[in-house]
C-alpha cells in the first residue's frame, strides 16, 4: 500500500505530525506499537515553564524567552523549529480543539499556573476551557471538592499546600476542602473513567449539582478532579457552570488521565474524518531502505506481512516510555531503525545523585540528533535519510520534565514535520 | 524517666535483648535513634544461615548458627520460610570443597548432604545446567523486620517501653559505675534524661559512637555489603556458591521477589549506604553463573548494609575474613566502667542468642538468678499475620474484598483500611515506616505511584505535622532513588521514566 506520509508514532508528536500532513492534502498513515502516550498526560499542553530549567520561579512567557533559549541552547528543538513555525502549530491545535467541541485556551504568550492534586502549581501553556478557571493568578475563594473513592484526589492535601503558598503571596485565590461521599454510579467502581462517564449524563449531572450546591458558600468558585464528563466535556462543563452560577474548573489527575483520553480522542476522530488510517498494536516493524532513502516497513516478523511504502516518514516513538529507545546494562538504542543515540556511555552518568533536583535527569535529554529541517543526523551532521524526519521525545536537547515543554515541543515539531514530509510526495 | 536497663539499638539485636530482659522480669526500655530496623538489620540479606557458609573457616560460627536455626523455626514460625537450601558446585570451582564442607558440617553437627544433580535440576529448573555437585542444608528465609517487631511488641504487651527517634548524646557515670545518660529527639531537638542503672549497647555500626561517650573504648570494623532484588521468584530454595566464600555467591527467594548478594568492602559511610553501578553489575554477573535467567529478569532496587565487624583494623584485610562470631564485651572489666555491656558483630540468625548472652551477663552482675525463657518461648503475632505473601493477600482479596475497601498499593494489594489499621496509635511517621509495616509500596513500582495516596492518608489522619506533607514524600523519593538508580536499565528505566514524569512534569515537584 502506498502513502505520501507514514508517521511512526500515536502521541502527541505523531498526531501532530499526521494532522500537518493531511490537511497539506497527503495521504496519511499512522503506525503505533501501543495505543499512544496521551493518556499518560494531563491534557494540559505546555509551552515552556521554566528557563533555565534550573530557575525558582516560572517563566510568565515562553514566547520572550525563545530568544533567550536561542542563545543559550541553539540545539533545542524549539530553536529547530522556529517561531513562526511554533505560533502556526499551537494556532492548528487551538482551531482543532475550538472546531471539534474540545476548546483549548491559552497562547503561547503567556503561562497559567494550574493547581495539581498535591497543592503545588505546575505552569502550563494551554489547556481545556474546563481547566481555565483554575489559574492560580485569579484572586477569590475557592472550594476543593473531593469525590471520596477517587483515591488520587484529596482536597486536604491540596488545600493544605495551596493555602501556604497563598500565605507566602505566590497565588492569589485562597482554598478549603470538601469531600463528597456515597456517590452513586449504579453500582460501577469510583474512579476517573466511570465518572467521567457518569457526567455526560444529564441526571447524573443534576443529581451531582443538588449536592454540590450544598457544600459551597457564596462567592466561592468549585474545583472539581478533572472527571466532568468524557465524551461532551465542554457541555457538561457548561451545564454546571450555568446552573450553579459559579466558575467551575477541573484539575488534571494523574494517569489515566481523563482529560489526556479526551484528547487522544479527539485528535484520533479527527484525523480518521479526514482519511487518516491508524493501525495501533503493531508490535512488529522491519524497515526497507534505499540509498540513503526509506522506502517502507513491512508489519510482522514474517518476510511475507504485508508492506507499505511512503515517499517521507516521520518518526514520532517518543523515549523510553514511548518506546522509542530502550537500554541494557551498557547502551541506550533507537529501536525502529539504529539510528544514533546522544547519549553518555558511563551508566552512572545516566541519571543524577537527586531525583528531584531542578538540574532534571540527563536520561531526559537522550534521542536523536537532528537538523534544521528536523532530520535526524549522523555525528558528521549529515541525515541519514533524505525522507525521514523525526517529532517529540525522540529528538535529543530538551529535557521536556524538567524545564515544562513537553506537548509543545510535540505540537511545534510534530506540526513541522508532518507539513516537511507531506512536501516531498 | 528511671529504669534499671537501657538498651540502646533498634535492630535486631537490642530487640532480642530487651525481649530477654522482659520475660526475665527485668525492668528495662529500649532507645533507637531513628526507626526500628533503619540500620544494618533492615539492610540484611535476610538470610536464617544453616552455618554451612561458616564451617569450613569458622566452625563455632557454623555451630551455633544450626542450633537458632532451629530455635528460630520453632519460635517465630511466621517470620520464617523453610526454604530449604543448597549449595552448587559449577565447573569453575575447587572441585573438592563440597567434601570438605560436607565433612565440616558433619564435624558441628549440622545436617549436610549431597543430592544427586539431575533431582536439584527437576527442583529448581531455572538453575543452570552446567552445575556439578549439589549439597543440601537447611537453609531457611527470615523476615528481619517481622522478626524485630514481634520481638518489641511482645516486650511491650508486657508492660515494657520502647522508644523510637531518641538518640544519645551522653552517658553519664560516677565513680566508675554508669548512672545514666541523656537523649535527644532529632526530629524536634526535645531533650531527655534516663537514669539506669545498666546500659546494653546495640548500637550496631555505632556501638563505637556509644562506648566512646561513656569513656570507653571499642573499635568496629565496617563492611558494606549490597544486594540486589529481582522481580521474580527464580527459585525456591536459598542457592549458595559451593566454594570459600567471595561475592555474589547467595541467591534468597523472599515471596515473590528473589535477592542477589553479596558484596564486602571497606567503608566509612555508616548512616545511609547505597549500592553503586559497579557491585550491581558484579552481584548480576556471579548469580548468572548459577542462575543463567538472571540476566533477563527485572531488577528492581539495589541497596546496601553495613556489617559492624568486631577485629583489629586492618587496612589491606579482606574483611570478609574476620570472624562473624560475636564479641560481648563487659566495660566494668575493660574500661571500669560497671554496669555498660556492648554486644557487637554476629549476624541476625544467631541475634537471640548474642541476646541470651548479653542478659546473662546482666544477671550475673545483678545476682538475678533467672533463666533465659527465650528459646523455648514462642513469639506471639497478631492473628492475621501471613509470610508477606502476594498470594495469600490475592486471597483474602477475592474472598472478602468489601466494596468500601480501597486498594491504595495497587502492587501489593494493600488497602487504605489496613494501612490505618497499622498505624492506628502511631504518630510523626515517615512513608518509609508506613512501607515497612504495611508492604505498601514494596512492589514492583517501589512506591512510585502509591507514594502520593499514603502521602494524603497520613496528612488526613493527623499523622504528619502540618506543612511537611511535600517534605515527607520527597524524602521518600528521594530514598527510593538511591535503592533504583544503580539498576536502571531495560524496562525498569522504561517505568522510571514515566514515575520521574508524573513527579516532574505533573507535579512539578522538582520546583517545590
Amino acid at each position: 500500500m502506498f502513502y505520501d506520509v507514514i508517521v511512526i508514532g500515536a502521541g502527541l508528536a505523531g498526531l501532530m505530525a499526521a494532522e500537518a500532513a493531511q490537511s497539506q492534502g497527503a495521504r496519511v498513515l499512522i503506525i503505533a506499537r501501543g495505543m499512544g502516550s496521551l493518556p499518560l498526560t494531563s491534557g494540559c499542553i505546555d509551552g515552556l515553564g521554566y528557563f533555565p530549567n534550573t530557575s525558582k520561579t516560572p517563566l510568565s512567557s515562553p514566547l520572550t524567552a525563545l530568544g533567550q533559549l536561542r542563545q543559550n541552547d541553539p540545539h533545542h528543538p524549539y530553536v529547530k523549529v522556529g517561531q513562526e513555525e511554533i505560533l502556526s502549530a499551537l494556532a492548528c491545535f487551538l482551531g482543532l480543539s475550538r472546531s471539534d467541541g474540545m476548546p483549548y485556551a491559552g497562547t503561547f504568550d503567556s503561562n497559567f499556573l494550574i493547581p495539581t492534586p498535591l497543592g503545588t502549581f505546575h505552569p502550563t501553556c494551554l489547556v481545556p476551557e474546563t481547566m481555565k478557571s483554575g489559574a492560580l493568578s485569579l484572586p477569590g475563594r475557592v472550594l476543593l471538592l473531593g469525590l471520596a473513592g477517587l483515591k488520587d484526589f484529596s482536597p486536604f492535601l491540596a488545600v493544605e499546600n495551596l493555602n501556604l503558598l497563598h500565605s507566602q503571596g505566590m497565588i492569589a485565590p485562597s482554598f478549603r476542602a470538601g469531600d463528597m461521599e456515597g456517590l452513586d454510579l449504579g453500582g460501577k467502581a469510583i474512579n476517573g473513567l466511570n465518572l467521567a462517564r457518569a457526567f455526560d449524563e444529564k441526571d447524573f449531572r443534576e443529581k451531582f449539582i443538588k449536592r454540590a450546591q450544598t457544600f459551597l458558600r457564596p462567592g466561592e468558585r468549585l474545583g472539581l478532579p478533572a472527571i466532568l464528563g468524557f465524551h461532551s466535556s465542554f457541555e457538561a462543563w457548561n451545564d454546571l457552570k450555568e446552573k450553579m452560577a459559579t466558575e467551575i474548573f477541573e484539575i488534571p489527575m494523574p494517569p489515566p488521565s481523563v482529560p489526556g483520553i479526551r484528547l487522544d480522542n479527539l485528535l484520533k476522530t479527527h484525523l480518521r474524518e479526514r482519511g487518516v488510517r491508524i493501525f495501533m498494536g503493531v508490535s512488529s516493524l522491519r524497515p526497507l531502505a534505499e540509498d540513503r532513502r526509506l522506502k517502507g516497513f513491512s508489519l510482522g516478523s514474517s518476510q511475507k506481512g504485508p508492506f507499505y511504502r511512503a515517499s517521507a516518514f516521520v518518526l514520532a516513538t517518543g523515549k523510553f516510555v514511548g518506546g522509542g529507545l530502550d537500554s541494557d546494562r551498557g547502551r541506550i538504542y533507537e529501536t525502529l531503525l539504529d539510528l544514533p543515540v546522544l547519549y553518555p556511555q558511563d551508566r552512572k552518568k545516566w541519571f543524577n545523585p537527586r531525583l528531584l533536583g531542578t538540574e532534571g535527569q540527563p536520561f531526559n535529554l537522550f534521542g536523536v540528533e537532528v537538523n534544521e529541517h528536523l532530520k535526524p543526523i549522523d555525528p558528521g551532521g549529515q541525515a541519514i535519510y533524505s525522507n525521514l524526519f523525526a517529532a517529540g521525545g525522540i529528538i535529543a536537547h530538551a529535557d521536556s520534565m524538567s524545564e515544562k515543554s513537553g506537548g509543545g515541543v510535540a505540537i511545534s515539531t510534530g506540526y513541522m514535520a508532518g507539513k516537511l514530509a507531506a512536501a516531498m510526495k | 524517666m528511671k529504669t534499671e536497663v537501657v538498651v540502646i539499638g533498634g535492630g535486631a539485636t537490642g530487640a532480642g535483648v530487651l525481649r530477654d530482659l522482659t520475660l526475665r522480669g527485668i525492668e528495662a526500655i529500649l532507645l533507637e535513634k531513628n526507626e526500628l530496623t533503619s540500620g544494618t538489620s533492615g539492610r540484611n540479606h535476610g538470610l536464617l544461615h544453616s552455618g554451612a557458609r561458616y564451617a569450613v573457616n569458622d566452625p563455632d560460627s557454623a555451630r551455633e548458627c544450626i542450633l537458632e536455626n532451629w530455635i528460630l523455626k520453632k519460635i517465630a514460625p511466621p517470620c520464617v520460610e523453610e526454604t530449604g537450601g543448597l549449595f552448587l558446585s559449577l565447573p569453575q570451582d575447587p572441585p573438592n570443597y563440597p567434601e570438605e564442607l560436607l565433612r565440616a558440617c558433619e564435624k558441628v553437627g549440622l545436617p549436610a548432604k549431597e543430592i544427586p544433580v539431575a533431582e536439584v535440576l527437576q527442583k529448581e529448573p531455572s538453575l543452570s545446567p552446567h552445575i556439578k555437585r549439589a549439597l543440601a542444608v537447611p537453609d531457611g528465609s527470615i523476615d528481619p523486620f517481622r522478626l524485630i517487631r514481634s520481638n518489641v511488641e511482645e516486650s511491650e504487651r508486657l508492660g515494657t517501653k520502647v522508644f523510637p527517634h531518641r538518640e544519645v548524646v551522653a552517658i553519664l557515670s560516677e565513680g566508675g559505675s554508669i548512672k545514666g545518660m541523656r537523649a535527644i529527639d532529632p526530629r524536634t531537638g526535645e531533650d531527655f534524661q534516663i537514669s539506669c542503672r545498666f546500659i546494653v549497647n546495640a548500637a550496631g555500626v555505632w556501638a563505637g559512637r556509644i562506648a566512646r561517650m561513656a569513656g570507653a573504648s571499642l573499635e568496629v570494623v565496617f563492611s558494606k555489603g549490597s544486594l540486589v532484588v529481582l522481580n521474580h521468584r527464580l527459585v525456591n530454595s536459598v542457592i549458595n556458591r559451593c566454594r570459600p566464600p567471595s561475592s555474589g555467591d547467595i541467591l534468597v527467594p523472599h515471596g515473590p521477589a528473589l535477592i542477589i548478594g553479596t558484596t564486602s568492602q571497606t567503608t566509612e559511610e555508616i548512616e545511609d549506604p547505597s549500592a553503586d553501578e559497579a557491585e550491581v553489575d558484579l552481584l548480576l554477573s556471579e548469580g548468572e553463573k548459577m542462575l543463567p535467567q538472571l540476566s533477563s529478569t527485572r531488577v528492581i532496587r539495589a541497596y546496601a548494609g553495613v556489617r559492624p565487624l568486631m577485629g583489629a583494623r586492618e587496612a589491606n584485610e579482606d574483611s570478609r575474613k574476620i570472624t562473624r562470631d560475636f564479641l560481648l564485651l563487659d566495660h566494668g572489666e575493660t574500661d571500669g566502667i560497671k554496669g555498660l555491656f556492648s554486644i557487637v558483630g554476629g549476624k541476625l540468625t544467631t541475634y537471640r542468642l548474642m541476646a541470651e548472652r548479653t542478659v546473662d551477663a546482666i544477671c550475673k552482675e545483678m545476682g538475678n538468678k533467672s533463666f533465659c525463657l527465650t528459646a523455648e518461648k514462642i513469639l506471639p503475632f497478631p492473628k492475621e499475620y501471613t509470610f508477606h505473601d502476594l498470594g495469600s493477600r490475592l486471597d483474602r482479596f477475592s474472598k472478602s474484598f468489601r466494596e468500601t475497601e480501597q486498594i491504595l498499593c495497587e502492587c501489593e494489594l494493600v488497602s487504605r483500611e489496613e494501612i490505618l489499621q497499622e498505624i492506628k496509635n502511631l504518630s510523626n511517621l515517615s512513608l518509609k515506616e508506613v512501607q515497612e509495616r504495611t508492604r505498601a509500596g514494596m512492589g514492583p513500582c517501589q512506591g512510585g505511584f502509591c507514594s502520593s495516596r499514603l502521602t494524603a492518608l497520613l496528612l488526613e489522619k493527623g499523622k504528619i505535622p502540618p506543612g511537611t506533607s511535600l517534605a515527607v514524600l520527597k524524602r521518600f523519593l528521594e530514598e527510593r532513588w538511591k535503592g533504583i538508580r544503580p539498576v536502571l536499565w531495560g524496562p525498569q528505566l522504561r517505568e522510571e521514566q514515566l514515575i520521574q514524569a508524573l513527579y516532574t512534569e505533573f507535579f512539578n515537584l522538582d520546583h517545590f
